[in-house]
């Protein structure tokens, strides 16, 4: 081959590729990959810590009353009037990051019995996984195809080709039926973001795929938005923005509000939305120091405290003392927080006017996984 | 604004456009550039206050780009978006369409190439790296971007003969 000829051929075809300025999204990468080293890095000193002392944390004196004793694993543990996990259904957990090339779901419910679950290519970190809110199926990311599988099953299918992951994973409508009201109330709409437009710089459309026929539905929302998370009832969407902000939209008005003191020139910022309550006035996140970086490529469902979205301010927990790792809403406005405990991880039941209903200690295989999902029945 | 982040910011807007190219011929896609180029002037940023006075703010950053470029396709294997299907040959004019036709070839022709093997006529050809250098860049041996050289041309000739047709009279014309 002509040497020369190829050379002036691979410069003709770069010049094909269409300048942006990528300053800023390098600046949120670089963010976020901070963000991820500092997880890393909390939970190998937590690890070193905890082997040191044994007692790493301590129980306030004035904590909440002593954890009630886990029951006897049961095969089916289904709830009953007694039961003060009522309202509970499964907890839904994958690692948040791993070596291995496949990685099981688990789930769990206190007083029940760990079971393991569908194999996944990949961990949190990596492909995204959103487990559907009546806990039959799961929905990932693999190679910008959006997949699909039963969570007791082999079988897996592409939904959706050309769906962008890092950001926009799969977040599952929590209804039956379109969010605005409209159209085939039996369908479980999955959002995605995905890229319709090759060729055209930031082409991404976020909508609604019906897993069942795989259409696709336009949704109307923000270029910069990023993890949304819907409230229990479909009415608010939650999500994040470039500069750290968190903005809650009201679906079914449009009408969006950004949480106040959080994100630009606030001196604190959140790239990880975890949960947002019923009403949409209560948000679970990873609030950040603005000077901390953080990640960019997967998904972290570490939540460190829960702001009220008119205000902005901190809703206080019945925690003990204990660090808050994870917390979900329910649809009956409760919360189910993981807290970090002296003998492992807890969850722990919060009542809507902040009383502590109940606590369990989590099975030690747990404490790795990140909850993905809690589902309500 | 904070001194290092300016610097930064002019790191990035002025060499943007030289890395997009490379990226470009890499990856075959608009988007995968950007992607590519976002994430290694991330890890530049996370360096920078190493590298901002060094000067070897761009080295550092095109070598983060083959890395992760590389690591990106072993692990994922990225679908490419350049189809599989080879156009038709091209006629042997010389206007504007006949360009056109040889740029889609090549780059359909370069979507058959493996990772390594694109990055390192990219280097070689298009950034006019020595060998040693390219070895550097990939963290490879010398030996290792001869043969992948070698394989790459051998490859570029077998998928798309019209291509090595037109080189090889070009340059015995010469």
């Amino acid at each position: 081959m002509n040497n020369q000829r190829l050379r002036l051929d691979l410069a003709d075809l770069a010049e094909e590729v269409t300048p942006v300025d990528l300053r800023d999204r390098a600046l949120r990468t670089s963010r976020r990959i901070g963000i991820r080293r500092a997880v890393a890095t909390s939970a190998a000193a937590v690890a070193l810590l905890g082997a040191a002392t044994g007692t790493a944390f301590a129980i306030r004196p004035d904590a909440a009353p002593a954890p009630l004793p886990g029951g006897p694993p049961s095969v089916a543990a289904s709830p009953t009037a007694a039961d003060p996990w009522s309202g509970v259904g499964r907890l839904f957990y994958a690692p948040q990051v791993s070596q291995k090339a496949n990685n099981a779901l688990a789930a769990w419910r206190p007083g029940g019995q760990l079971t393991t679950l569908v194999d996944l290519p990949g961990s949190l970190l990596e492909i995204s996984p959103a487990v559907s809110p009546d806990g039959t199926q799961v929905a990932w990311v693999q190679d910008r195809d959006l997949m699909l599988a039963d969570l007791d099953g082999p079988n897996r299918a592409v939904v959706h080709s050309g769906v962008e992951g890092s950001c926009w994973g799969p977040s599952w409508v929590p209804h039956r039926g379109h969010p605005e009201g409209r159209e085939t109330p039996e369908t479980q709409w999955i959002t995605v973001a995905v890229r319709h437009n090759p060729g055209k710089p930031l082409a991404l459309t976020r909508g609604l795929v019906d897993p069942k026929t795989e259409s696709f539905q336009f949704l109307q929302i923000e270029e910069d938005s990023c993890h949304p998370v819907w409230s229990a009832d479909g009415r608010f969407l939650a999500y994040t923005d470039g500069s750290g902000q968190v903005v809650v939209m009201n679906w079914l008005s449009k009408v969006i509000h950004v949480v106040p003191r959080l994100g630009g020139s606030n001196s604190f910022h959140s790239y990880e939305v975890a949960s947002l309550s019923p009403d949409g006035s209560r948000v679970a996140l990873l609030r950040i120091d603005y000077k901390q970086e953080g990640a960019n490529t997967g998904r972290n469902l570490s939540v460190n405290t829960i702001l009220d979205t008119r205000t902005g301010a901190t809703v206080e927990l019945p925690l003990g003392g204990r660090k808050l790792l994870q917390a979900y809403f329910l649809p009956n406005d409760r919360l189910v927080a993981r807290v970090r405990a002296t003998d492992g991880t807890r969850l722990l039941l919060i009542d809507s006017d902040g009383r502590r209903v109940t606590e369990a200690v989590e099975p030690a295989a747990l404490e790795k996984h990140q909850i993905l999902a809690v589902t309500s029945s | 604004m904070d001194p290092l982040l300016s610097e930064f910011d002019s790191f990035v807007r002025t060499r943007t456009p030289a890395l997009l190219r490379s990226a470009y011929l890499l990856t075959g896609d608009q988007h995968l550039a950007e992607d590519l180029v976002q994430s290694a002037l991330a890890r530049t940023h996370r360096s920078w206050s190493r590298l901002h006075d060094t000067g070897n703010a761009e080295a550092y950053t095109r070598k983060t780009m083959y890395h992760l470029q590389v690591s990106w396709w072993r692990r994922r294997r990225v679908a490419e978006s350049v189809t599989g299907e080879l156009p038709e040959p091209r006629r042997h004019d010389a206007d504007h369409a006949s360009q056109t036709s040889l740029r889609l070839t090549l780059r359909a022709a370069l979507a058959r190439l493996s990772a390594k093997q694109r990055a390192v006529l990219v280097l070689r050809f298009f950034e006019d790296r020595s060998e040693a250098e390219a070895a550097d860049m990939l963290g490879v041996t010398v030996g290792t971007v001869k043969s992948q050289t070698s394989k790459a041309l051998a490859k570029l000739r077998a998928v798309a003969p019209e291509l090595a047709e037109l080189y090889v009279l070009e340059g015995s014309a010469r």
